[in-house]
C-alpha cells in the first residue's frame, strides 16, 4: 500500500519559521538542502519515515532562471502566492512502496513517469536526492490533491535522519486535516492509498492541520 | 593584536555557493543559521580558529521589514548589491581577544561599542551568539576596511567547529590579499592590526582573494 510520505510546510523563511516550529511543539528539523530551482528545505522526521518540509524560496533569481523547467514548472510561483500571508500547509505527498505501485497509480489516475528518476533535492554534503515523482507539486497541490512519489534509494528517505526533539518520540502522522472535495480525493487516493487518517472540513480545498502523534500526547500543528 | 576573523563571501544562494566552493576546493561548510535582518550562512572552518562565511539573502521581505535596525542597518541591500554579478568577498572581520582592545580600536577610529554584547545569529539548534561589533558592516566593508570583534564566549566561536573536509587540512588564512587606498588601510588597521597578513593590491577596494594555508599547498579562493 502506498502511504503518507510528508506534508510540506511553505514558508516566507525556512530558518525562522523552523524555528518558530520548534518554539511552538518542541519538533526538532535538520538541514534539508537545496534544489536547483531556487528553494531550500528543513526537514522535520516525526516518526514512522514521515515528516514535515518546510521550504522557502531563498534564491529568487534561480527561480526566475528555472521557471518552466521539468517538475518544478511553476512551483515558485505557487509557493510564493501561498506564503504570502505567512506560513501555509501547501501541500502533501503519497509514497508509494516500490516503483511497480507508482506505475499502477499513474495508469489509474492517468500520469505518465519518465523513464529515469528526477534529480531532486541536494542535500548539504553535496548528494543528490533522486525521486520518481508525478503529477507535478504544482499542478496538484493547489487543488488540494496530494502528488505520488517513489524514492529508489530509500536509505536516503529523508525522515530516517534521526534528530533529537524536546521531551518526547514523535510515532507518526496521526491525521490530515483537509478542505475539499472529499469524493474527489478519495478517488484520487484510490485502492493503493483508501486507508489513510484523513479528517474532511468544509470549505477551500488544500490542508488545514496535521496531528502528530507521540509517546506524550497529540501535537497539531495548524497553518 | 587584533587578528582575521573570517571573510565574508557574499552570495546569490548560499547552499549553491559553498556547494561549488566545496567542489573546488574540498573546503567543507556547516549549517551557521540565521539573522534577523533576513540572511543566513555556511559557515567554512578553515583552521586556527578562522573561517569564511558564506552569506545570502535568503528572506526579502525580513530584510524591508528589518531595514535600519540597529548594527544591520542597510546591510540587505550591500549584500544585494554586491552579489548582483555572483559570488563577491564582500567584507572582513579582525577579532580582538578582549573587550579593553576592541574598546580601544573604537576610541582610536571611534566607532561606539555598546555596554552589552549584541545578539547576532540564531544558530540551527536556537541558541544566539553574542559579540561586541564595530562599526557597523554596511558602514565599512564597502570602502573594503574591516570591522572589528569580541566574542565574550570564544568557545562558541564559529572557526571551532569541526568539520570534516575532503582532502584537505586547513592551516588557517595564509593572508589575504586586499584593494583599495594602502594607506588608509594600513591607518585602519592600526597598530593594533599592524601583523594582520594582508597583501594590499591597490585599485578598487575589497577582499580580493584568500589564501587558506594547507597541509599540501596554498588554496587561493578568488571571487
Amino acid at each position: 500500500m502506498a502511504r503518507l510520505s510528508h506534508v510540506c510546510l511553505g514558508v516566507q523563511n525556512l530558518y525562522e519559521a523552523a524555528h518558530r516550529l520548534r518554539e511552538e511543539t518542541g519538533l526538532n528539523n535538520y538541514d534539508g538542502g537545496w534544489f536547483s530551482a531556487g528553494m531550500a528545505n528543513r526537514i522535520v522526521p516525526v516518526g514512522n519515515d514521515q515528516y514535515i518540509e518546510v521550504e522557502s524560496l531563498i534564491d529568487q533569481r534561480m527561480a526566475e532562471r528555472s521557471k518552466g523547467a521539468p517538475y518544478f514548472q511553476d512551483f515558485v510561483d505557487y509557493l510564493h502566492a501561498s506564503t504570502e500571508h505567512g506560513d501555509a500547509l501547501i501541500g502533501w505527498c503519497i509514497r508509494a512502496q516500490d516503483l511497480d505501485e507508482l506505475k499502477q497509480i499513474g495508469r489509474r489516475v492517468g500520469f505518465d513517469l519518465p523513464e529515469e528518476p528526477y534529480n531532486g533535492r541536494v542535500r548539504p554534503d553535496g548528494k543528490v536526492l533522486k525521486a520518481y515523482g508525478a503529477p507535478p507539486s504544482a499542478e496538484m497541490w493547489p487543488q488540494g490533491m496530494p502528488n505520488f512519489l517513489y524514492y529508489p534509494e530509500p536509505d536516503t528517505a529523508p525522515a530516517l535522519t534521526p534528530v533529537e526533539h524536546r521531551g518526547f518520540a514523535p510515532q507518526g502522522i496521526a491525521w490530515l486535516e483537509l478542505g475539499g472535495d472529499e469524493q474527489k480525493i478519495r478517488d484520487w487516493l484510490g485502492p493503493e492509498a483508501s486507508d489513510l487518517p484523513l479528517r474532511f472540513v468544509d470549505g477551500a480545498p488544500g490542508i488545514r492541520a496535521v496531528g502528530i502523534a507521540t509517546d506524550n500526547g497529540e501535537i497539531v500543528v495548524r497553518r | 593584536m587584533a587578528w582575521i576573523s573570517h571573510v565574508c563571501l557574499g552570495a546569490q544562494n548560499l547552499y549553491e555557493a559553498a556547494y561549488r566552493l566545496r567542489e573546488e576546493t574540498g573546503l567543507e561548510s556547516y549549517d551557521g543559521g540565521w539573522f534577523r535582518a533576513g540572511m543566513a550562512n555556511r559557515i567554512v572552518p578553515v583552521g586556527n580558529d578562522q573561517y569564511i562565511e558564506v552569506e545570502s539573502l535568503i528572506d526579502p521581505r525580513m530584510a524591508e521589514r528589518s531595514k535600519g535596525a540597529e548594527y544591520f542597518l542597510d546591510f540587505a541591500d550591500y549584500l544585494r548589491r554586491a552579489t548582483h554579478e555572483g559570488d563577491a568577498l564582500i567584507g572582513w572581520c579582525l577579532r580582538t581577544d578582549t573587550l579593553d582592545e576592541l574598546r580601544g580600536v573604537a576610541r582610536r577610529l571611534r566607532f561606539d561599542v555598546p555596554d552589552g554584547p549584541r545578539r547576532g545569529r540564531i544558530r540551527p539548534d536556537g541558541s544566539q551568539l553574542q559579540s561586541y561589533a564595530g562599526p557597523p558592516s554596511a558602514r565599512v566593508w564597502p570602502r573594503g576596511l574591516p570591522i572589528y570583534q569580541y566574542r565574550p564566549q570564544p568557545e562558541q566561536a564559529p572557526g571551532l567547529v569541526e568539520v570534516r573536509h575532503r582532502g584537505v587540512r586547513p592551516r588557517g588564512i595564509a593572508c589575504l590579499e586586499v584593494g583599495g587606498d594602502e594607506q588608509e588601510v594600513r591607518d585602519w588597521l592600526g597598530p593594533e592590526g599592524a601583523g594582520v597578513p594582508v597583501r594590499l593590491v591597490g585599485g578598487k577596494p575589497g577582499v580580493r582573494a584568500i589564501r587558506v594555508a594547507t597541509d599540501d599547498g596554498d588554496i587561493v579562493i578568488r571571487r
